[in-house]
């Protein structure tokens, strides 16, 4: 019995080491930006899906997908700067050499020796990559849309993504080498490498978060973008590229967490959005705002999802939404009335 | 006129539709009707600033309800379908009341979080639900032992449903109510302080759209006859919601024309993929998507053309007048009493042993330097801060305990930051006002009725709009009036609320020079109609030359009294303002 709870609490936390890079990329983005986004879990399925090309020695179809993308926003950027000739060019200009860049560090990766170290940043900067060009064609042509309308379109771009994966991976899985083999036996509890590897970066890309946030001055400026956007901007801060890069990365937190669980469950061009609806509900519990709440948050997910899925399987995922309620509850309760959540 | 006739030939076209269309898009044509219901429900919780992502679970619920109690319990469907409806708005007050005081994207997740959960339900229960393979050989509904099954009447008879809720959903947007829940949308304390019970109102407009998502549920049960989980997951409220947004809260109707414009692209791009390029799969999402997304981003506040239809508001003459309160009585009299209030914030004493009176007929002005504590004497009076010692009396009995009865005892306020609605016109913002002095509800909103009580709040509207001076604008949308015309809107809608005591938070804030003039002369106006004027306001000028008394404060306390020559001279005020050695 206590080796069963030790194997489920174990398996709960590699899981929630997964959400939890979701759940950071959904804080960071909804802080700086007020979107919602539920588009989020789909990072998480391109960055398996890249890594699993790279790895297999394709060109990944990422490539694609970024390479009309940013067509699509040097067109609509450059139609918006159409009465200046000099930005244009550079808008264009720099989509051109964003593409070339991109294309390059994919043809490097692919000609050298298949290693899981090359492939991992390039997929990583290739999917990240999307990022901003989501924020700048969505979300940063009506920076005061309404919060729902904000949400709304993370759904239209949700479907895009996905559909685009349907698109160029198709139906079928694609199975994933793990960073490394084998695992550790702690007493009766048999930890693989992978997971031990999804929680260590799960733990390293906070403790970078922490320090950009804290110790550089463009954290700083993303902080207080988030604390307050018309001061933010009074200040003299970006904040179209202070949004860009919230979006980029959150894209590359997800894309990580896709490519660590990807060995683990196979890669799938449906697999995004559950987990991305799940780092939400973590997120929740923090009011999409507070990093270790976050946390704490899709922890409880992973270890609920994990026993839950031992003992009521068949409702392993009505259960984890179902904890939302009382989260929320609770939340509600901290909040006096009258106080914006 | 010509609008009638434009919906009147809309609604015949939909009607007439089912018997002339090929079978296929018959069936498409009932479904984008029950879509329209559901979707009628979101974009009045729209309209008061909620949204839902559980509205497909509670179709479910109606169309489950119904359903097991014609198989189970061998009710006919003409009971099963009412108890449905029942059921599921019994749900959705109990769930209202423990979500709705959620604000921003706790809303949506917690919506998010039970429409999972019946759906849940619907999934586990199986001995009564038939878990996921469902349930078939659902009765038809019958008349007059005539099977409802022609799929042509059924079109019919669901577009008849659908349009009579826009319509009556479109009736309840321009009535008393909905006026209220723009009110709440915007300004939930000004929403408050006009009387507005907040928590009710938002919990009866979730009830009346689950109500109808629950309608269109068991009209889907009894069409179908067959019914399994899937129709109501998560999918399903996301796409009604799609279909909410896209259509736009500014029109009820926004709900037809975003049910048609989803189901369209969603029909189109399946057709698209499937039948022209012949490539099997999901793959229309892209399409659908990115449509939602190029719509969005450029029509953010939703498809319907609102410029083009601006709201028919009732005649401005004519109604009778509005029950008034009797004022004789006071004459004379104190009418406000504030006794030795203090005020705390944890350690923080923002008001110590305030004391002062207003008589009827008074105009009196509260000063002080920034953070003296005259908002928070303020926030007293008007119900939002309780004190934390002393009292408040109005009319020698204690203020209200409920901020929003306060308002129909005769306390009526403006704010310091101006909450109008800014996409009402005028009119409409003014007649906010009246709510306390109204009795028209959601009921006689929906189905009619309301029509004296509307033309006599208008008129009453219309009289205090000439009465400041804004006749001109009347019909123009607030928030495009200049922040001074803003304020003057501010004082006919507390005037309207029929007041013994106009309580004016810093209405000369941000108004130019001539602004400040138009506004000495409203005030002296209304002073000499026999108005009794509490002020709060920075411009010494200005409160100078109006005010009979002042009361000054400083650090939260009391430190002068009297007329403005007195209070000029009083070592102690030109201390506060001036620094200075004591």
């Amino acid at each position: 019995m206590f080796d069963t709870a030790l194997f489920l609490l174990a398996d709960g936390l590699t899981n929630g080491a997964v959400y939890a890079q979701v759940a950071l990329s959904l804080v960071l983005v909804y802080s700086v930006t007020r979107v919602v986004n539920i588009a989020q879990g789909e990072y998480v399925m391109l960055g398996a899906l890249t890594y699993a090309d790279l790895l297999d020695g394709r060109m990944p179809a990422t490539m694609a997908i970024v390479v009309t993308g940013l067509a699509l926003w040097g067109v609509t950027s450059a139609w918006t700067a159409r009465h200046n000739r000099r930005a244009m060019m550079r808008v264009l200009g720099g989509a051109a050499l964003a593409c070339l860049v991109l294309a390059g560090i994919s043809a490097g990766v692919l000609a050298a020796p298949r290693s899981a170290f090359l492939a991992m940043p390039a997929a990583i900067l290739l999917v990240a990559s999307l990022g901003p060009i989501v924020y700048r064609v969505t979300v940063q042509p009506n920076p005061n849309a309404s919060t729902v309308v904000l949400v709304i379109i993370s759904v239209g771009v949700d479907m895009v993504l996905q559909g685009v994966g349907l698109l160029f991976w198709g139906s079928s899985t694609y199975s994933v080498a793990p960073l490394a083999n084998g695992g550790i036996s702690v007493g009766p509890l048999f930890l693989a490498w992978q997971s031990i590897a999804i929680i260590a970066i799960a733990i390293v890309i906070m403790a970078a978060l922490y320090a950009f946030f804290e110790f550089t001055l463009y954290g700083k400026a993303l902080q207080a973008t988030a604390i307050n956007r018309l001061g933010a901007q009074f200040c003299g801060i970006p904040v179209a590229r202070a949004g860009a890069l919230a979006f980029f990365l959150g894209a590359a937190f997800s894309a990580t967490s896709g490519m660590l669980l990807a060995p683990l469950v196979t890669a799938h061009y449906d697999m995004g959005f559950v987990i991305g609806l799940k780092g939400f509900v973590g997120s929740a519990m923090g009011g999409l705002i507070d990093y270790p709440l976050a946390l704490a948050g899709v922890f409880a997910v992973g270890v609920l999802e994990s026993t839950s899925a031992y003992a009521w399987s068949a409702y392993r995922e009505v259960l984890v939404f179902a904890l939302l309620i009382p989260i929320l509850l609770w939340r509600s309760h901290r909040l006096k009335p009258g106080q914006e959540a | 006129m010509s609008r009638h006739i434009w919906a009147l030939l809309v609604g015949a076209l939909l009607l007439v539709a089912p018997w002339v269309l090929p079978p296929f898009y018959v069936g498409l044509l009932t479904f984008t009707g029950l879509s329209a219901m559901v979707v009628a429900g979101l974009v009045l919780l729209l309209q008061a600033g909620q949204v839902s992502l559980g509205h497909g679970a509670f179709m479910g619920l109606g169309a489950y309800v119904s359903a097991v109690l014609c198989l189970r319990y061998d009710v006919s469907p003409w009971l099963a379908m009412p108890a449905g409806v029942l059921l599921t708005a019994l749900a959705a007050a109990v769930i209202g009341r423990v979500t709705l005081r959620l604000r921003g994207h706790y809303l949506p997740l917690a919506t998010l979080a039970w429409g999972i959960g019946l759906f849940g339900v619907f999934l586990a229960w199986g001995e009564l639900t038939g878990g996921a393979s469902g349930l078939d050989k659902i009765p038809a509904i019958s008349l007059f032992g005539f099977e409802l099954r022609d799929e042509r009447l059924y079109a019919c008879i669901v577009w008849a449903v659908a349009l009579s809720i826009v319509v009556a959903f479109r009736r309840l947007q321009v009535s008393r109510i909905g006026r209220a829940v723009a009110a709440v949308r915007t300004h939930e304390t000004m929403a408050t302080s006009f009387g507005i019970d907040v928590a009710a109102l938002k919990s009866r407009v979730f009830i009346l759209s689950a109500i109808v998502a629950a309608i269109a549920g068991v009209l889907y049960v009894h069409h179908i006859r067959f019914i399994s989980p899937t129709p109501f997951n998560l999918g399903a409220s996301f796409k009604f919601l799609i279909m909410a947004v896209l259509g736009g809260p500014a029109h009820s109707a926004g709900a037809i024309v975003g049910a048609f414009v989803i189901q369209g692209i969603e029909w189109g791009a399946q057709d698209l993929f499937a039948n022209r390029l012949g490539v099997s799969g999901n793959y229309e999402i892209i399409v659908f998507g990115a449509i939602l997304v190029l719509v969005l981003v450029r029509w953010p506040g939703g498809l319907w053309p609102a410029h083009l239809l601006p709201t028919v508001l009732p005649p401005t003459t004519g109604g009778t007048p509005l029950p008034q309160r009797g004022h004789d009585a006071d004459a004379g009299g104190v009418l406000l009493e504030v006794e030795d209030v203090a005020v705390s914030f944890g350690g923080l004493q923002a008001l110590r042993g305030v004391s002062f009176t207003l008589g009827a007929g008074e105009m009196v002005g509260l000063i002080g330097p920034n953070g003296a504590g005259k908002t928070t004497v303020f926030n007293v009076i008007t119900g939002l801060q309780r004190p934390t010692a002393g009292a408040v009396r109005f009319r020698g009995r204690p203020l209200a305990r409920h901020t929003d009865r306060i308002v129909g005892d005769g306390l009526a306020r403006t704010f310091q930051h101006v909450q109008l609605v800014p996409t009402l016109s005028v009119l409409e913002n003014v007649a906010i006002g009246a709510h306390a002095r109204t009795r028209c509800g959601i009921a006689s909103g929906l189905f009619g009725g309301n029509g004296a009580e509307e033309r006599a709040i208008f008129t009453a509207a219309h009289e205090a709009i000439q009465r400041v001076g804004l006749a001109d604008v009347a019909y123009a949308a607030a928030g495009s009036l200049p922040l001074g015309r803003q304020r003057i809107v501010e004082i006919a809608r507390a005037l309207l609320a029929d007041p013994v005591v106009l309580l004016l938070d810093e209405p000369a804030a941000g108004l130019r020079f001539s602004e400040k003039l138009e506004l000495v002369k409203l005030l002296r106006r209304l002073r000499r109609e026999g108005m009794t004027i509490l002020l709060v306001e920075h411009d010494m000028e200005l409160v100078m030359s109006v005010v009979d008394r002042l009361v000054v404060f400083n650090r939260g306390e009391v430190i002068a009294r009297g007329t403005p020559a007195d209070v000029q001279r009083d070592p102690l005020v030109i201390d506060a303002y001036l620094g200075g050695v004591a």
